[in-house]
């Protein structure tokens, strides 16, 4: 959806916009808050701070000062944006931060460790790789099992299977997720 | 992690990736529908809220009424199960009951009677000045042993022990244990077994988690080593008077940050990018007088939620600091986990010596018996933590934040003057 599509269709009607605004990139915002906050927040401060995101999208979209093209660049920048606010809100830190109680050290960069940034870069894609070699569903399985936390019964929900089902390919997948990485060399 | 887990968690962190995750596989949808209501609703408030000419939403955010604040943002502090995740305490979003239901939006709490409100401005600024000394006026508490199995309560159950808990504090002062009675049982113990008492355990349990019951300023010095990180921490922190400061720097990775808190707000300030963020802070300490066993509960849905943690966090002393509530609660909720070795001295204090198993592995760690100060520690992953150079109850210097030179914003990211 471009900006001139999205005021268009507000000049209709605002809520249709905001609601295919919503529609369009829910999995979007989603996924960037989820990345964000998944080591220090719960399931609800996410959902919280992705209904944040898009409450400022809708405004700034409703803008007509602003801007031009295709609206995925403004909607990440602010989904980003808005979870990093609620990453330090949550954690009373603006800057990196770690703890003894958890492993958030683990994924903190310094901020000139381009290097280090780019194979973690370059690891993530292969990683990705691997997973959608899996093929779907277990592909989706694996994510909503082990990076979203969701357990077999919400995983089955989400995608029509039964829990029964997705355990046993749960299992089958994870298997050869392993195989795949230890043939790649990766380490995870 | 259960063993047979993976870890995906490096996919985190960038938009790129974000971007792959959404367009090529399944994202959670169970609440989308609920998120759309949520954001159309922030939506229209904020469009009110600018129509009215009121451009503070976010400082009145921070100026809502002490009880507001404390049940708006749902007043519960999350810990993961000790077996999956981590134990850092965050704030946690729940179901509030209907009548509380609007407060993120700043509005007031219509349950609770106005009187409420006073003593939040009142209370905390005498209390805190007459029961800190070992003089007769000390507000005294019976230790609670901690119970091996955790008690499923409601939300709005739990609302109300940390209502209670608030309005002791406010009146009585922070209670405490008799330490005395306690030391005395640890420094006769004839042996580990003498030594490892339920009893015993608890009061260690306890005097962590209430730590900032028992000094009224402190100031030291503190080292983390954690995960590549190496940083050294010089603080200070006066709860009568209501100001903090942390100053730490990495100099392996070239970091360098501090923290201010006074006069009633609040700077963070990164001196790489010379940049620093700031929001209105309370001017007032909020304390919780709780039972041992209040700490940690489960709700309805089975998941274990916490307190939130004392205003510690407000005033800007770090989760790492020795006197802050999250680690007894990672490390030591478990009684049948971990065991207290001997009575040592380490870095000037009186201490308890501690082994123990958690999810991230092995741990030793050392717990100050006057004060609950986590004094030492180090576990199974290379993480190292020690904090030296402690005065406590002396006069603390009130740093201050000059920001020339600096680009500062609010917590939105406006710029400030």
């Amino acid at each position: 959806m471009t900006d001139s599509e999205y005021r268009s269709l507000a000049e209709k009607s605002p809520l249709k916009a905001q609601r295919a605004l919503f529609d369009e990139y829910y999995r979007y915002v989603y996924a960037i808050v989820f990345g964000r906050l998944r080591n220090n927040a719960s399931r609800e401060d996410i959902e919280e701070c992705v209904s944040d995101a898009f409450s400022e999208i809708y405004r700034c979209c409703g803008n007509s000062s602003g801007h031009d093209g295709e609206l995925r660049g403004i909607v990440g920048t602010i989904a980003d944006r808005t979870a990093i606010k609620a990453y330090h809100r949550l954690s009373s830190r603006i800057r990196p931060d770690s703890s003894i109680d958890d492993g958030s050290a683990d994924n903190i960069a310094a901020p000139d460790d381009v290097e280090s940034e780019t194979d973690r870069s370059l690891m993530r894609q292969k990683l990705l790789d691997c997973i959608a070699e899996l093929g779907e569903p277990d592909a989706s399985i694996i994510l909503l099992r082990y990076y979203y936390g969701r357990s077999s019964g919400e995983t089955a929900a989400e995608l029509g299977l039964t829990p029964a089902a997705v355990r046993k390919r749960c299992s089958r997948a994870a298997e050869k997720l392993r195989k795949r990485l230890s043939d790649e060399g990766i380490t995870i | 992690m259960k063993k047979n887990d993976i870890d995906l968690s490096i996919l985190g962190t960038d938009k790129e990736t974000a971007g792959r995750l959404a367009d090529g596989f399944a994202v959670p949808e169970e609440g989308k529908e609920k998120i759309f209501r949520q954001s159309l609703k922030k939506y229209r408030q904020g469009a009110d809220t600018a129509a009215a000419g009121d451009s503070v939403q976010g400082v009145e955010r921070y100026r809502r009424p002490v009880w507001g604040r404390i049940a708006a943002a749902a007043a519960v502090v999350a810990l993961a199960a000790a077996g999956t995740g981590t134990g850092l305490l965050m704030l946690k979003g729940r179901s509030l009951p209907p009548a509380m239901s609007e407060l993120p939006g700043g509005e007031e709490v219509t349950e609770v009677p106005e009187e409420t409100e006073a003593p939040a401005t009142e209370a905390p600024t005498e209390a805190p000045t007459e029961a800190p000394t070992e003089a007769p006026t000390e507000y005294l508490r019976e230790l609670e042993i901690l119970s091996d199995t955790m008690r499923t309560i409601t939300d709005e159950d739990h609302i109300q022990i940390i209502y209670a808990g608030t309005e002791d504090y406010r009146q009585n002062g922070p209670a405490r244990l008799d330490r005395e009675k306690y030391i005395a049982k640890f420094r006769a113990a004839a042996d580990t077994e003498a030594l490892n008492t339920p009893e015993l355990k608890s009061y260690i349990y306890d005097i962590m988690l209430n730590s900032l019951h028992y000094f009224d300023t402190i100031s030291g010095h503190h080292i983390f080593i954690s995960a590549g990180n190496n940083i050294e921490t010089d603080f200070g922190f006066d709860q009568v008077n209501h100001y903090s400061w942390e100053e730490e720097k990495d100099e392996d990775r070239g970091f360098s940050w501090a923290v201010y808190n006074y006069d009633g707000t609040h700077y963070d300030v990164n001196n790489q990018s010379m940049a620093y963020e700031t929001f209105v802070s309370s001017e007032e300490s909020i304390g919780f007088n709780l039972g041992t066993n209040d700490w940690m509960m489960l709700n309805t849905a089975g998941e274990n939620v916490s307190s939130i943690q004392p205003d510690s966090s407000t005033l800007g002393i770090t989760s790492n600091t020795g006197f802050a509530p999250q680690l007894p609660q990672s490390h030591l909720h478990d009684l049948s986990a971990w065991q207290i070795l001997s009575v040592t001295e380490v870095n000037g204090m009186e201490c308890a010596e501690i082994e123990g198993d958690w999810w991230k592995g092995h741990y030793k760690l050392y717990v100050d018996l006057h004060h609950g100060f986590l004094m030492k520690y180090d576990n199974s992953d290379g993480d190292h933590y020690e904090l030296t150079d402690l005065r406590i109850d002396e006069p603390v210097e009130k740093k201050t934040f000059d920001p020339t030179g600096y680009s500062g914003t609010d917590i939105f990211g406006n710029p400030v003057q």
